[in-house]
């Protein structure tokens, strides 16, 4: 029997671990890869994901179901995030780029149909793509992570962010406007997959362009 | 309108979140000005590119860990964790790779030179073809069944040392009785493009291994695009549907594709897949002032550089597709002595089961989702969330067959330097 995250929710509160197992479970991937993208290595998204979990289970008495289960553990994964972020730049100023795992993910790239080269290509790309949302201020990084990779909309944005929607939506362009101009300045990145979109003949403007 | 005005509609209108009347003011303008144009086309194959990113998952012990903490504090609880089968099944095959994953971390830039090089990248051309080419490969099986169980009993690993001095390696390799390793090396279970870069493979320098065979491809990829590019997308889009996935088909193509495996019954025809590990032990000459640019040496063979030794503590690992490991392996004895061990074993059985329970999982998904649409369902909300379950499940599972398809592809190397 599949029982909905607010049953799950109720059943932890009477102190069932194993009802909280099968809601972190649902979840860890989501908040795992929240994190991973947001910190761009495994070692800080193994810690952050599990700061998550483990403030959720404590404050889940608190939880009245305002919300839906899973945006009120995005609020707090993200809150984690940034508070993370945060410390570390008091403390010293760290550059993402030293954060930056070598290796974007765990790679099984293949789907029998890619050819070694290609998998290469793949790789060096997404590993492009990563850079340049690390270079993004934290705000914005962070609603690209939750709008593009997570697949949130507006409304779940608004709310795990706590913010209006209006504020969500110019905030989300502001970002893809920042983001576009760092895959311009990484050059190939983005005449690559441009001249995949454009059609034949507006190539040149692109290229004057970059 | 003014340009400045469309062009804080782009975003929105990227989303559909515009109202009917803006949506036309904004492809009425983008159609008769070009800097506008443009401008959409940047910021949506940034979006896209984002979109395209895998997804991340965490690592096999994550979850254990995880409990463990939660274990400890001071909540009364109950201790238990009832694994589901198909959970269990499908993390299993997972763990390997996350395993090996787990430890990647910064290394030296792999192909740079390779990407600034290269013109053309090759997103999903060739998507269109996995269902036909899978279903094409899977066709005789039945007989060749009882082969694969026979091999199944020696998926055990075998292990061959073979000492290598400077000009005695060859492709030859020490044989065994029971030994597939020759077979694995005369007859890789790859697909057609590899060998095309096998035959470039040896002694051909970064830039031209880049530079052909692109063309064609760039063609496709932009056929591919031309009819989905201007299109604003429904609000609960998550971006899965787009070319721009890189690794994985939309969802579609894969239920095709997987409605074909079940009545195929989803064994692999040619029933061995190797996966190949190398330990390779290098001791440089001293003498010898080539200077190891290991990046670049895999890049020349196709291959990439999957850790350094600075997250594995001591040594490198490289992935080299199966065909070019020869040829990469002749080469390391221009830096001095190498002692190099093979482990291969046949991973067909591990990829018929895994596969096998794809089917599972996608069958039970094609079940909830007809319950959904003929609204038999006792409650919707609970029948949604068990699909939202059942497709993490899916994805995971996906992955594993994916990574044991990747093992059958590019051979592992551990590197290390004396």
């Amino acid at each position: 029997m599949h029982l909905t995250d607010e049953v799950l929710v109720q059943k932890t509160k009477k102190g069932d671990l194993d009802a909280f197992d099968e809601l972190v479970r649902r979840y860890e991937g989501k908040i795992y890869g929240l994190a991973y993208r947001f910190m761009g290595n495994h070692a800080d998204a193994s810690d952050l994901a599990q700061d998550t979990f483990i403030r959720v289970y404590q404050a889940l008495t608190g939880f009245r179901g305002d919300a839906a289960f899973s945006t009120w553990l995005y609020r707090i994964a993200t809150n984690i995030c940034r508070d993370e972020l945060r410390k570390r730049q008091r403390r010293r100023s760290v550059s993402m780029d030293e954060m930056i795992d070598f290796s974007p993910t765990n790679m099984p790239a293949a789907d029998g149909s890619y050819s070694p080269e290609e998998i290469v290509q793949r790789r060096e790309m997404q590993r492009q793509v990563q850079l340049c949302l690390n270079e993004l201020s934290d705000d914005h990084r962070l609603i690209l992570i939750l709008r593009e990779i997570q697949g949130l909309s507006y409304e779940e944005i608004a709310t795990a962010l706590q913010c209006s929607i209006g504020t969500v939506k110019s905030r989300i362009s502001r970002a893809r406007s920042a983001l576009k101009d760092r895959m311009s300045k990484q050059g190939e990145l983005l005449a690559v997959s441009q001249r995949l979109i454009t059609e034949r003949g507006k190539n040149n403007a692109v290229s004057k362009h970059l | 309108m003014q340009c400045r005005n469309i062009c804080e509609m782009l975003s929105p209108y990227i989303d559909g979140m515009l109202e009917s009347s803006q949506v036309v003011q904004v492809e009425e303008h983008i159609a008769g000005c070009a800097s506008c144009r443009l401008e959409y086309e940047k910021l949506r194959a940034a979006v896209e590119m984002v979109r395209g990113l895998p997804e991340v998952l965490p690592p096999a012990e994550f979850h254990d860990n995880l409990l463990q903490k939660l274990q400890s504090l001071p909540t009364p609880s109950v201790v238990g964790s009832q694994t589901s089968l198909i959970y269990r099944l499908a993390w299993g095959k997972w763990s390997k790779t996350l395993a090996v994953a787990a430890i990647l971390f910064l290394s030296v830039g792999i192909t740079t030179l390779w990407y600034d090089k290269h013109d053309g990248w090759l997103p999903g051309a060739e998507q269109q073809n996995v269902s036909s080419q899978s279903v094409a490969d899977r066709g005789e099986l039945g007989d060749d069944k009882a082969v694969i169980d026979a091999r199944a009993q020696e998926t055990v690993r075998e292990q061959h040392v073979q000492k290598v001095k400077p000009n005695e390696l060859t492709s030859s390799s020490k044989k065994t009785a029971q030994e597939p390793r020759q077979e694995i090396l005369s007859t890789p279970s790859v697909p057609a493009p590899e060998k095309q870069l096998a035959l470039r493979g040896a002694g051909n320098a970064p830039t031209s291994a880049v530079d052909d065979g692109n063309p064609d491809a760039d063609a496709a990829g932009e056929e591919l695009v031309a009819g989905n590019y201007a299109e604003p997308e429904g609000q609960s889009t998550s971006g899965g549907d787009s070319f721009f996935t890189m690794m994985a088909a939309p969802r579609e193509d894969l239920q095709d594709a997987a409605g074909q495996v079940i009545e195929n019954n989803s064994v692999q025809a040619k029933g061995f897949s190797p996966d190949s590990d190398y330990t390779a032990t290098l001791m440089v000459n001293p003498q010898s002032n080539v200077k190891a640019d290991w990046s670049a040496t895999a890049g020349r063979y196709g291959g990439f550089v999957e850790s350094g030794p600075q997250q594995t503590g001591g040594y490198w690992v490289l992935r080299i597709p199966i065909g070019n490991v020869d040829g990469f392996l002749a080469e390391l004895i221009n830096f001095g002595q190498a002692e190099i061990q093979s482990n291969t074993r046949d991973v067909a059985v591990d990829l018929q089961q895994a596969e096998e329970q794809l089917n599972l999982l996608l069958e039970q998904e094609k079940t909830l989702v007809a319950q959904q649409r003929t609204g038999q369902a006792v409650s919707e909300k609970a029948v949604e969330s068990e699909l939202a379950a059942l497709r993490q499940q899916i994805t995971l599972q996906q992955r594993a067959v994916a990574d044991l398809q990747m093992n059958s592809i590019f051979a592992k190397i551990n590197l290390y330097i004396k």
